[in-house]
This record gives structure tokens, C-alpha cells and sequence, in this order.
């Protein structure tokens, strides 16, 4: 911890509390265009960020309390630290002008160990042979393809290593260790007439994770699968969503917001009006649920989960939390602000969605007198975690019925997340995903199918 | 065709005068890193080609909401990109070291680094002829600086019109008003020039929730460009519209699926205009064999209607800059030209590997990214009917709205984009009825194909674009309002 920040946080009398995160981080990322190495980045970084705290007396005509706490966070480049005085004098204006109800910081607390960080990238060089090796098995892999006529496109790999350290004018410190991994992938199946792709984007902690041998021979199965698809009938009706698709529905990925089912539970989503669920209640209000019901943990101390961590950014140690029960919200995830404002434990950022398995196989799930549609792949995650709304483009998938099995591409399957979980059944099988962990295939009996008419 | 939308020339850009702040600004980022010319010239004794690229932000996020508030200053993700090819491959060095010591070594580092690489197995040697920039300093003109009002003034400014706006209706349970400014400056230098840039963007974001007990929506307004805060103004009207809609979506239904006849409202024309003929345009995808548009270069892929540009210097355009993160000087790029396909978006890597002249689309995210080929401001070009003839003549169909974001496949031509609502037209006239929300789909070509009236308005709306979904850049999209037909859900 840089102590010049620290001396300069404690001897600002306009600061009532603080907070000061470091995160040191370096990497490199391999990009190949083709089979060719495009270009491969060494990066680092010294990040610091202080988020600064100032209670004054609540504006006139306020609700409440007689104090205000205000709070801004401020992240630093380098050179700040050189002009640290005036900058936390800035700091201190801002929050002086925000009004948000008291909140207090928590002090010194145990933190879990949690495992996060693969050995093999902290040591940089190490990190960068790493990088080209895999970069290396994606050809290989790529290339034993090449003879069903699939080939890569392109792939990306970031390999980042990360020491954090959080402390806190109430006493609390930590450290942490951790890496990420992002991969990229993109193969390309020829057909007689046509082209497909096969696009995916992961993330990891462990290099294991990434799942080479079987992301590209899926991978390219897929895209093979994709030349001569042909789009859905329109319908309303059945439809399992399974593999990288139930992780586009069930994660948050675009909005940045988490997963619709996370977003509801939280603290701050009810603090803010906005949350459809209450505490001790179905999830399902006043539908009568058919099926499997849901229970789901928010696990931010999943080893090697990209969603979990030991501490959140208020210091918070990390909880593996039980919050739907059999489809009764059980528990708020709440960081530490949220969670006073609520009367509710502090149990820090939601970590990796954990949903219960079901006791049907995947391959069950498919059963039915009419075909049914098996989406395996969208085109993009697009859930609305306010309303549950979602609807997306169908990237590769199957209608299996007693005529056999064929691919499906383009339509698209919408409907509403929380009525669509009330009448689901879930697989007995499991899969996991860097925000989101369950079932490998869930079957909701009513969504809208756009295809041919 | 000549495209019609309001475009200055790049001479004209280059021309402006800058503002006393402005030029002291431009004086000090040379001042400060003028070493980088050196350095540059010192890795150009040991390899090819070599540039750096110095990038710093500066800005201010403010939130505000129902008991509770925030004021954030933004990352400023300071540092310096240092490039060099062995003529065969890219490599960089990023570090947020900033100081010419630190600099000199890592660029040293990369050096030796990029000598002792392999030349890349059967990889073609990788020729960069720089051909920009000259030595300029550029500046967003602003009309009212943000720096004009306080942070006190800004906060008391928009709870105002967050507090109208939570007041607008009984059945409002939240209201967020979000304010953004952003100082962006560049330093970038390769053998031929340095140019240094300072791009400032101002967002308005606001948003009602509204719940009848039952179920929740909310519509919004949002606000932005290069500019001060004459690009943020939202005038009353626009927020009484967007209380009635919010309320209104309380009672709309999902839209019955199928294919309609549809206007499209600027934020979902250019959202349009960036999934279908943006993203699949973007070279480095050319070089990856993923865009299907390769195989279209002079071939007709839409109505004679359909003129598709990007151009960074749209003035106001949020995703406007003058110079692109590899040091081209911006200009438009005119991609669909009355329905046939001229050309794509490059970034220098893909440019010089597919021999094809540079347009200024090398766009990091940070210079912790590399450069890839990405849209500024994307846009169908204005059209001679007025945005009434074109809901006029919906005999049976949808005004469709406020695109909430889209995916692009390139590959396949598909496109999917979400949308808040839809306004249900029939003879010419609005029914009332509204459908919330509404998924898109279709098949690229059948869109642009189907582009049978394009209006003579014009706006474009802000965004953030991800390459798949990261490497995030401010981004402009919109234009006039277009008629097409398209498969809804």
C-alpha cells in the first residue's frame, strides 16, 4: 500500500472516511489473424483509486436523516500522486455535494482464501510463453479440422495476472492474487455454396478452463452444422436452451448489470423500487409454478470463478450465499451500503450464479410428440434484467423430432424470463460458465420462435 | 447520388482556430511528450516501422437517483502504446509509466523484443508506409464548456429534471438522471509528424421506471456528442414523450410475430446501418475471412435509396475524433453509395495486409488494447421525403423506437437488434397501440433491399460499440428515418 496516499487521506480533515484500492497488473495478449501471429502486447499497469467519504447536515426539507454522507471516488494515474493534495481537495467537494443517506465502512475482517490465480501465469515471461503456447495448441487443434473443411479465423488471447489491496480508515486490509484469461476463438466451415462461423468469447482463471480440445471440436461441429441450416417455423411452444445459449440467458454479459434472476434478488435493486421479488416470497408472484423450481446460490467463493473474489471493493469478504430457495427468495445479496439501508447482512457482490440441477436428462428434455427446438447457440445475451424481456437471435440450433434432427439458424426465441422459469425443467446435467453455473439445459414449455412463416 | 448530411471537409476541421485553453493545452501534451519523437526515431534505427502513441482521460460521472447520488471522476487510464513491426508482424509495448525514462526503456525492451522474433513461419512480409500525419493540433469546438458551471451547478441542473421527470406520474417508482464529460488527449507520433487531439464529450442519460404493481418498464432519452453541453439539451416535450410511453408500455403487448412494414426511428436506423453494413465492413474482419461484404466490393447489396457513411467528423457526432489511434486524419468514409458497396473501415494492420487505402478507423479501447478497425459515427445518409410522408404511407405497420442494441454477423448477414417499444400504424394513422419490447431480426441484404422511403431528417445518438463484446468506444449512430420491412418478435 502506497503510504503517501494513505498519510495524505488520513490528514485531510474534510475526509470522514476512506477507502484506497491498488491493483497492480500485467499480461500479454496473443492475437493471430488466420494462423498467423497479427501481434503480441505486453501490458502493465499501477492502478490506484480512493474513494473518499464526507458527512455534513442533509440538505433542508430532506426526509430522514439529519446527516448526509456524501462519497466520490476518484481513480489515479501516476502522475496524480504528485498532485495528491489538490486532487483530494477536489475529492472532498464532490462528496460534500453528494447527499446520501449514513452508511458506515466495516472494520478489519477475515477474508477466505479463494483460489483465483493459476501459478503459471504470475511470472510475466512465463505468462507470455503460456500465451503463445496455447495461441500454438488453437492452430494445432484448428488445423485437424482443416480436413472437414473447418479452419481458423482468428483468436485472441489476454492472459492477465493481478495483486489488489484494499484498505480502509476503519482498520480493515487485505490482499489479493489472481489471474484472468480471455479467449477469443473464430473458425469458419466451407461449405459447397456457403460459409458459416463459429464465434465464441470466454473467460477463465486457469488456463485448464479454457477447454481447448473441446471449444474448437465443438466449435467447429457447429459451424459445420450451420452450412445448410434452415430458419424455424414460427411458433409458440417448447424450446430448450442449452450450452453457451442458457449462459447467454441466464448471464448479464451485455449491460454489464448481472444475470435478470441476481439482478432482482440484490439489495440495491429493492433499495432503488425496482426489484419484483420479496423476501420470503415466490419468485414466481402469482403464477403457479409447473416444473422444476429454481434455487440458486450467489458463490463469490467458487474456485476459479471469474465472478468471485476474497473482498469486494468495500472490503466486503466474499459469501457463498443461498438466495432462492426452491423458488422463495431466501436472501438479498447486499453490499455494504445496501445491505444498511435494508437491515440486511452484508454479504458483498453477487458472485458466480449457482442454479440447482433438475433430475431430467438433457436428452429427455427433448422428448415430445411435436419437434422441438433445441438452441444451443444466440447470437448475443440480451435479457433486460428489469422486466425479464429478452429476445434473441438464433446462432445454431436443432429441431429434433421423430423425422430426425436438423440445424436451425436465424429467428429468433422471445419471451420473458421470469414467466419462462415457471414452467421449466431443468437437466440433471451441469455446466459452468465464468458468471453463471447449473444446469447444461433447461426446457421452457412456452416461448415465441420467429422463423419462416 | 450526392450523400446529404451535414459534413464539413477535413481542411475546414484543420483550419478551426483553437480556443486560447485549447491551444495552451495543444502547447503543453508537446511540450511534455516532444520526446517521443526521439524515442520513435531511435526504435525506427533497429526495425521497419515505429510509433507511439501517448493517451490520457480526464472526466466527470454523476448520478442521480431516488435517495441516492453519486459523483465519480473517471478512469484516466493514462499511458503510452509504443508499436514497432519486424515486417512481418505488430508488436506493442503499453505501460502507464509516462515519463521519458521509462519510456526510452520499455521502448528499448520492445525493440529487442521484436528483432528476436521469429519472422513468423509463411506470414508475408508486412510493408507500413506511413503516410499521415503532418504535424496538427486538433480540439472538439464547444459552444457552452461544462467547465462553465460547477459541480454544484451540474447537480442542482439535473435533479431538477430528474425530480420533473419522477413527478410526471403517479405510477413513477424511480427516476435516474446520468451526466458524463469527457477530456480525451492524444499524442500521436510516427516518422512523418506528431499530431496532438483533444476530444471532449458531453452524455445525458435519463430514464423513468414506471410498475403498476405488476410488472415494471421505463423508457428513456439519452443525450451526447463531442461538444459542450449544447449537445445534452433535451428540450420538455421529449420528456413528456417519454413519460407517456413509459406509462403507456404498462398496458402494451408483445408484438404478434412476424414480418411488417416498419419505420424505423433514427436510433434504430443507425443501428441498423451499424450492424449491417458496419461491423461486416470492418477489414481486419476481411483479413480474417469473417466478413461476407469482402465478396460485394462494387456490387449492389441494397435499394438505390440506401447510402451508408462513416465519419468521424460529423460535428457533434459522439464517436467524432480527428485523428484515428493509429494517426490517420479523419474523414468520411462512404461505404454504401446509392445501394452498391464501395468500401470498408481499415485499421493500418489490415489496410497494409489487403493493399487497400487507410480510412481513419484504428480505434483502441485504451492504450491497454490494441487497435482493431472500428466505426466513429455510422449512418444512412438523408433522403428528400419528410418523416411524416414515411408514416403516412405505412398502410399497415410499425414506427419503430429507441434501439436499446444490436449484433452484428458478419458471416452470415443476419442482424438482430432490440428495441423499447413500437407504435402501431394502420392507413397512415396511429392506433394507440403499443407493443414493448420488440426484437428484430433478418437477413442484411433483404433489409437494405427493402429501404423504400428515406427521410430528410437527421440525428445521431450516442453509444458505446464492443468488438464482439469488449473493447468498448464511444460511438455514434443514427441518420434520418428510414422505411423497410423486417421480421419481428
Amino acid at each position: 500500500m502506497d503510504q503517501r496516499i494513505v498519510d495524505a487521506l488520513r490528514a485531510h480533515h474534510g475526509i470522514d472516511d476512506w477507502i484506497l484500492r491498488v491493483e497492480r497488473t500485467h499480461g500479454v495478449q496473443v492475437y493471430l489473424a488466420g494462423s498467423d501471429i497479427e501481434s503480441v502486447r505486453q501490458v502493465s499497469r499501477e492502478a490506484y483509486e480512493v474513494e473518499v467519504f464526507n458527512d455534513h447536515p442533509a440538505p433542508a426539507g430532506t426526509d430522514g436523516p439529519a446527516t448526509a454522507r456524501g462519497g466520490a471516488t476518484i481513480p489515479l494515474a501516476r502522475v496524480d500522486i504528485e498532485n495528491l493534495p489538490r486532487i483530494l481537495d477536489d475529492a472532498v467537494t464532490m462528496a460534500s455535494l453528494i447527499n446520501n443517506p449514513p452508511w458506515s465502512l466495516a472494520g478489519a475482517a477475515a477474508m477466505p482464501d479463494v483460489a483465483l490465480a493459476d501459478p503459471r501465469l504470475v511470472d510475466a515471461a512465463d505468462a507470455t510463453a503460456a500465451g503463445l503456447e496455447a495461441a500454438d495448441q488453437i492452430r494445432e487443434l484448428a488445423q485437424r479440422e482443416r480436413t472437414s473443411g473447418v479452419r481458423l479465423s482468428g483468436a485472441e488471447l489476454f492472459l492477465t495476472y493481478c495483486d489488489a489491496e484494499i484498505a480502509n480508515s476503519q482498520g480493515a486490509e487485505a490482499s489479493s492474487t489472481s489471474t484472468r484469461i480471455l479467449m477469443e476463438v473464430t473458425l469458419l466451415a466451407r461449405g459447397a455454396e456457403d460459409e458459416t462461423e463459429y464465434f465464441r468469447q470466454t473467460e477463465s482463471r486457469q488456463l485448464a478452463d479454457l477447454e481447448l480440445t473441446e471449444t474448437i471440436r465443438v466449435g467447429a461441429q457447429l459451424a459445420r452444422d450451420k452450412l445448410g441450416a434452415l430458419a424455424p417455423r414460427t411458433r409458440q411452444g417448447p424450446v430448450v436452451i442449452s450450452g453457451e445459449a442458457l449462459n447467454q440467458l441466464m448471464s448479464g454479459q451485455v449491460t454489464g448489470l448481472p444475470g435478470a434472476l441476481v439482478f432482482q434478488a440484490m439489495a440495491r435493486t429493492a433499495y432503488e423500487n425496482l426489484s419484483r421479488f420479496e423476501l420470503g416470497a415466490s419468485i414466481y408472484g402469482d403464477a403457479r409454478p409447473i416444473g422444476d423450481l429454481v434455487t440458486m446460490r450467489a458463490n463469490a467463493q467458487r474456485p476459479f470463478g471469474v465472478g468471485s473474489y476474497r473482498w469486494d471493493s468495500d472490503g466486503t469478504p466474499a459469501h457463498d450465499l443461498l438466495v432462492i430457495e426452491d423458488g422463495i427468495l431466501r436472501a438479498r445479496p447486499a453490499t455494504l451500503r445496501y445491505a444498511q439501508y435494508l437491515g440486511v447482512p452484508a454479504t458483498g457482490r453477487p458472485g458466480v450464479a449457482e442454479i440447482g440441477l433438475g433430475r431430467t436428462a438433457r436428452a429427455d428434455l427433448l422428448v415430445d410428440d411435436e419437434p422441438v427446438l433445441e438452441v444451443l447457440d444466440f447470437s448475443a445475451p440480451n435479457v433486460e434484467p428489469l422486466t425479464g424481456d429478452f429476445g434473441m437471435e438464433i446462432r445454431v440450433g436443432y429441431e429434433t423430432g421423430k423425422g430426425g434432427r436438423r440445424a436451425i439458424s436465424g429467428g429468433s426465441v422471445t419471451g420473458n424470463l421470469f414467466e419462462a422459469m415457471a414452467n421449466a425443467r431443468f437437466s440433471a446435467e451441469s455446466q459452468g460458465f465464468a458468471q453463471f453455473a447449473g444446469p447444461a439445459a433447461i426446457r421452457f414449455e412456452s416461448l415465441q420462435v420467429a422463423g419462416e412463416d | 447520388m450526392v450523400p446529404r448530411y451535414p459534413m464539413p471537409a477535413m481542411t475546414e476541421i484543420g483550419a478551426m482556430a483553437l480556443t486560447e485553453r485549447d491551444a495552451a493545452g495543444a502547447a503543453d501534451l508537446r511540450s511534455t511528450f516532444g520526446f517521443l519523437r526521439e524515442v520513435v526515431a531511435e526504435m525506427e534505427r533497429s526495425v521497419p516501422y515505429a510509433a507511439a502513441l501517448m493517451r490520457s482521460s480526464d472526466g466527470l460521472r454523476v448520478d442521480l437517483r431516488d435517495r441516492g447520488q453519486t459523483a465519480n471522476r473517471l478512469d484516466p487510464l493514462a499511458g503510452v502504446v509504443l508499436t514497432a513491426s519486424n515486417g512481418y508482424s505488430l508488436e506493442e509495448t503499453a505501460t502507464d509509466q509516462t515519463d521519458p525514462e521509462a519510456v526510452r526503456a520499455a521502448a528499448a525492451d520492445l525493440v529487442a523484443r521484436v528483432r528476436a522474433r521469429p519472422t513468423n513461419g509463411s506470414a508475408p512480409a508486412l510493408e507500413i508506409l506511413p503516410e499521415a500525419p503532418q504535424d496538427a493540433d486538433y480540439a472538439t469546438p464547444m459552444q457552452i464548456d461544462p467547465a462553465s458551471l460547477t459541480l454544484a451547478d451540474k447537480l442542482a441542473r439535473y435533479e431538477v429534471v430528474r425530480r420533473q421527470l419522477r413527478e410526471s406520474d403517479s405510477r413513477a417508482v424511480q427516476a435516474s438522471a446520468g451526466y458524463g464529460e469527457t477530456l480525451q488527449q492524444t499524442v500521436f507520433v510516427n516518422r512523418v509528424g506528431m499530431v496532438t487531439q483533444q476530444v471532449r464529450r458531453t452524455t445525458l442519460a435519463l430514464i423513468l421506471f414506471v410498475s403498476d404493481g405488476q410488472q415494471q418498464r421505463y423508457d428513456y432519452v439519452g443525450r451526447g456528442g463531442t461538444g459542450g453541453l449544447e449537445v445534452i439539451e433535451v428540450p420538455p416535450e421529449d420528456l413528456a414523450e417519454m413519460a407517456e410511453t413509459a406509462v403507456g408500455m404498462l398496458t402494451a403487448k408483445p408484438v404478434p410475430a412476424g414480418v411488417y412494414d416498419i419505420v424505423a426511428d433514427p436510433s434504430v436506423s443507425g443501428t441498423i446501418a451499424h450492424e449491417a453494413f458496419g461491423h461486416g465492413v470492418e477489414t481486419d474482419m476481411f483479413l480474417k475471412e469473417r466478413a461476407r461484404a469482402a465478396h460485394y466490393v462494387g456490387q449492389r447489396v441494397g435499394s438505390e435509396l440506401v447510402n451508408i457513411i462513416d465519419d468521424a467528423t460529423v460535428p457533434g457526432g459522439y464517436g467524432g475524433y480527428f485523428i484515428d489511434d493509429e494517426g490517420q486524419p479523419a474523414s468520411p468514409t462512404i461505404i454504401i453509395r446509392d445501394g452498391v458497396f464501395q468500401r470498408g473501415l481499415t485499421d493500418l494492420y489490415s489496410a497494409t495486409r489487403l493493399g487497400i487505402p487507410r480510412s481513419a478507423n484504428g480505434r483502441r479501447e485504451s492504450v491497454h488494447r490494441k487497435a482493431y478497425a472500428r466505426m466513429s459515427n455510422t449512418f444512412f445518409a438523408r433522403g428528400t421525403n419528410t418523416r411524416d410522408e414515411l408514416l403516412a404511407s405505412l398502410d399497415d405497420g410499425l414506427l419503430v423506437c429507441r434501439a436499446l442494441n444490436g449484433m452484428e454477423d458478419p458471416k452470415g448477414w443476419g442482424i438482430q437488434i432490440w428495441t423499447n417499444f413500437a407504435r402501431e400504424y394502420k392507413h397512415g394513422k396511429p392506433t394507440g397501440v403499443l407493443y414493448a419490447p420488440v426484437a428484430m431480426t433478418g437477413y442484411v441484404p433483404d433489409v437494405l433491399a427493402d429501404v423504400s422511403m428515406v427521410a430528410n431528417d437527421f440525428q445521431i445518438t450516442p453509444g458505446t460499440c464492443g468488438k464482439g463484446w469488449k473493447e468498448l468506444v464511444p460511438n455514434g449512430s443514427g441518420g434520418p428515418h428510414i422505411k423497410t420491412r423486417l421480421r419481428l418478435a
